[in-house]
């Protein structure tokens, strides 16, 4: 009884309010669509691509089929089960991640602390001291944003494991995420 | 902020990896790297003649991997001529330069007037996907001019940049600059530019 009274809000929700992309970490947590503090969007996206993506060239370079990935996105939007290696692709779950991480309200790294980073790397010579300060910075963080950070870092240093493969070296890497995280 | 006139500002377009860059390096520096590096957005100047003085070609090398709408947006507002990158090995890459091509006709208008090329590199691919017909077909259909490229081996790179700015009918603009002339323009520009301070 308590199910049917609330379906008619929750589909109205549906069509007013985004539930997973452009959502907080927070409210994704309130929510439930965390995985130890992880996004499920994430973790799914994440979990497929180290099974079929590692080796794909130009792993999060090429971008998939812009149909495909709004096929995807509205299908966590409207909170159905997603089986990636049935419905997508390794190319557009890549842009999917990049897509929840571009639209993540305030960014991953969030935009207060752009100027300490800026600092950080205009300030620091020395690069053991640089280490030190990012980390001590990164601490500074969220929680739910750090830790989705480690766990993308986590992911990201595996895939640059299979560079000889997939050509997405630490620095390549890190061009192609550079401007989702600081937005 | 005024606009610089004395600019003429190319823009290039299209998905990750048909080789953009490549294109750019080849015609700015005369060189071509095998090496496999994405790029965010770079800018080279250029100095080549237009209406009988000189100007800089500004080109902006973009970035195929996401997509950024307002910086596209702004890239596109900022051009006199485009030119539309796919690869020849790849036709998801020629799928891609549609919405980028609709934005240019929104945020331009009368598209006719405005200098694009269409641009199949990577020509000396054998794994080809694309015929050079299916190139002319679609320029054909966008009103734009086509050419197959590669900037590996060097082949139509130069003709590519003359070819667009060929294209550009509002004013004249040429890749040759009289080297004597444009310094001798230059030293009339700086005493302008001296009385002008006085």
């Amino acid at each position: 009884m308590k199910k049917i009274a609330a379906l008619p809000l929750t589909k109205q929700r549906d069509s007013t309010c985004p539930k997973v992309f452009g959502v907080s970490l927070l409210e994704l947590q309130r929510q439930g669509l965390s995985k130890n503090g992880i996004p499920i969007v994430v973790c799914n996206i994440v979990e497929y691509l180290t099974q079929h993506g590692m080796s794909q060239e130009g792993l999060f370079r090429v971008n998939g089929s812009m149909k495909m990935v709004e096929q995807l996105r509205l299908q966590y939007e409207r909170g159905e089960e997603v089986e990636l290696v049935k419905d997508g692709d390794v190319y557009s779950a890549a842009s999917l991640l990049k897509l929840f991480l571009r639209e993540l309200p305030d960014g991953i790294i969030t935009s207060a602390l752009h100027p300490r980073f800026i600092q950080l790397y205009q300030d620091t010579r020395n690069d053991m001291q640089k280490e030190n300060n990012l980390k001590e910075l990164l601490k500074e963080l969220p929680d739910a944003h750090y830790c989705l950070l480690k766990y993308l870092c986590r992911f990201l240093t595996r895939v640059a494991e299979h560079h000889v493969e997939n050509r997405m070296n630490l620095c390549n890497l890190a061009t192609v995420f550079g401007p989702n995280c600081f937005q | 902020m005024p606009e610089q006139s004395n600019d003429y500002r190319v823009v290039v377009f299209g998905a990750a990896g048909v080789g953009k860059s490549s294109l750019v390096l080849r015609f700015v520096r005369g060189t071509f790297r095998e090496a496999y590096i994405p790029t965010i957005e770079d800018t080279y100047r250029q100095v080549i003649s237009c209406d009988k003085s000189i100007c800089t070609l500004q080109i902006t090398d973009t970035t195929g991997s996401h997509q950024f709408p307002a910086m596209q947006r702004l890239a596109i507002s900022k051009g006199h001529a485009f030119i539309l990158v796919y690869s020849v090995t790849s036709r998801q890459s020629m799928e891609e330069l549609q919405p980028i091509y609709e934005q240019i006709c929104q945020i331009k208008g009368a598209i006719q007037k405005i200098p694009i090329m269409l641009v199949g590199n990577k020509s000396d691919e054998s794994q080809r996907e694309l015929d050079a017909r299916e190139g002319e077909a679609l320029a054909s259909k966008w009103k734009c001019s086509f050419m197959e490229t590669s900037a590996k081996m060097n082949y139509n790179v130069q003709e590519l940049f003359q070819e667009l700015l060929n294209l550009e009918k509002r004013r004249t603009v040429s890749l040759q600059v009289d080297g004597k002339k444009s310094k001798q323009q230059k030293k009339k520009d700086k005493l302008k530019g001296k009385c002008s301070v006085m």
